[in-house]
């Protein structure tokens, strides 16, 4: 960071990042992969104070993934499905048609709430790849305003859980939603 | 004499290049048995220590196709596909008559890329004989039915879910047929109007798995549609008294399942 303030055209970059800030208050950070870092399982997401509210209670404990106890969203993907055929998201087109998965990874805390989301992309060969920001931003959204997460429940205990949701593209519209 | 002499010369060679290429074999079966112990120990699925007890095993026995499979596992179930799909494809790679079956249906269940998987499945069926073939807790053909049901060709889904139960009859008897063939062959006729051969499905599917709650949530279904409210009534209450404790559900721990049927469902339909 040091040297990048001697360069001259360092204001205009700052001043690009802030409005991108403003302009896509949600976007969640990019991931390339979920490999284990800093001697983490894989797919974990540890708190980061440039991206995670402090607000957001969670991981004092282990930290479920969704398959090992019983939450979801309530009604399922059924129900999903159907909140997303009546968002703008379902009928937006990117201009370039192009097929894809975007899975928004994050967590839901004993309350139901959730937080902590991060971003993976990959195109239909399945290597990794960057859709339109504010695309990205809008599905984004999308997650972030569910609402009815169940907390995670197995043998009796309450856990925080990992979840994900992948939004499968086909020429660049958004035809399913997984798992 | 000459002759002779390189007679002897190319004999040494020879078994000098063999006992090279013997000592070469033995280190690469030591290995790739040390890779085969360190899969053992490698702990939990997608923990720190198991990716690189894998890393480690891989690196000794760049062949051991299991390692490479075991990597990418967490990696489909937590939503990174590509790295998933890079670790699986080497495993297919080196035995695709073990794992190309693997990566049909974890295309098909988890990421519903139909063509995909379905081509996977078919080219596997080609390389291996006899039946059924199992994969994912199904036979290969139900999942070849639910990606022709994804690919919208409901004619082609009938006839793979036809194919399902006619092999599991005829190769080993009719109580082999799968917990929920006979229900997704009903459900299929059903959303195609044929209401008799969904009906007689349905029963089918309830006389071999009285206490799966689908099976009679999906009759109650079929018999209102019918016009026959008490009795569609009464299968919807059983499956209701099913779904809440007494008995089972239809549902994967990973993914929501063709056709799976939420409390809410049964709720929706007995109003």
């Amino acid at each position: 960071m040091n040297e990048l303030t001697h360069l001259p055209y360092y204001p205009i970059i700052t001043l690009w990042v802030y409005l991108t800030a403003l302009a896509f208050p949600s976007f969640a950070q990019t991931l390339t992969d979920l490999q284990p870092r800093q001697g983490h399982e894989v797919g974990a997401i540890p708190y980061d104070p440039a991206l995670d509210s402090p607000d957001f209670k969670c991981c004092n404990g282990v930290v479920q993934q969704y398959y090992a106890v019983d939450g979801g969203y309530r009604g399922g993907r059924k129900r999903l499905i159907q909140l997303l055929k009546t968002h703008p998201l379902s009928g937006q087109t990117l201009t370039v048609a192009k097929n894809g998965y975007i899975t928004v990874r994050f967590i839901v805390n004993r309350d139901g709430q959730t937080g902590r989301f991060r971003v993976l992309q990959v195109d239909g060969n399945y290597e990794t790849t960057s859709f339109p920001q504010p695309f990205v931003a809008d599905i984004v959204a999308f997650v972030e305003e569910l609402d009815d997460w169940r907390p995670g429940q197995h043998q009796g205990n309450t856990y925080d859980y990992y979840q994900y949701l992948t939004f499968k593209l086909t020429d660049g519209k958004v035809v399913d939603l997984l798992p | 004499m000459e002759k002779w002499l390189i007679y002897c010369l190319s004999l040494s060679f020879l078994f000098g290049t063999c006992g090279q290429q013997t000592q070469q074999e033995a280190e690469l079966l030591l290995d790739c048995e040390l890779a085969e112990r360190l899969y053992t120990e490698m702990g939990s699925q997608g923990s720190a220590r198991s990716q690189h007890y894998l890393d480690s095993a891989i690196a000794l026995c760049p062949t051991f196709a299991k390692g490479w499979r075991e990597k990418g596992v967490p990696y489909l179930k937590r939503g990174d596909y590509a790295t998933w799909m890079k670790h699986l494809n080497k495993a297919v790679e080196l035995e695709p008559e073990t794992y190309l079956d693997i990566r049909g249906w974890c295309k098909v269940k988890f990421l519903h890329d139909y063509e995909g998987g379905l081509a996977d499945l078919q080219r596997y069926d080609t390389l291996i004989a006899g039946s059924p073939k199992m994969v994912g807790d199904f036979n290969i053909y139900t999942w070849m039915a639910f990606a022709k049901l994804g690919l919208q060709d409901s004619v082609a889904a009938m006839a793979y879910f036809d194919k399902t139960i006619d092999e599991a009859v005829a190769a080993l008897g009719p109580e082999w047929v799968g917990n929920y063939d006979y229900l997704y062959r009903g459900i299929l006729k059903l959303e195609l109007k044929d209401y008799k051969g969904a009906l007689a499905d349905f029963d089918r599917q309830i006389n071999h798995y009285e206490k799966l709650a689908d099976g009679h949530y999906y009759k109650g279904l079929l018999l209102a549609r019918l016009g026959k409210k008490e009795q569609a009534n009464a299968s919807l209450q059983r499956a209701k008294v099913l779904f809440n404790g007494e008995g089972y559900h239809a549902q994967d721990p990973y993914v929501e399942m063709p056709w799976q049927i939420y409390a809410e469902d049964i709720s929706r339909a007995l109003q």
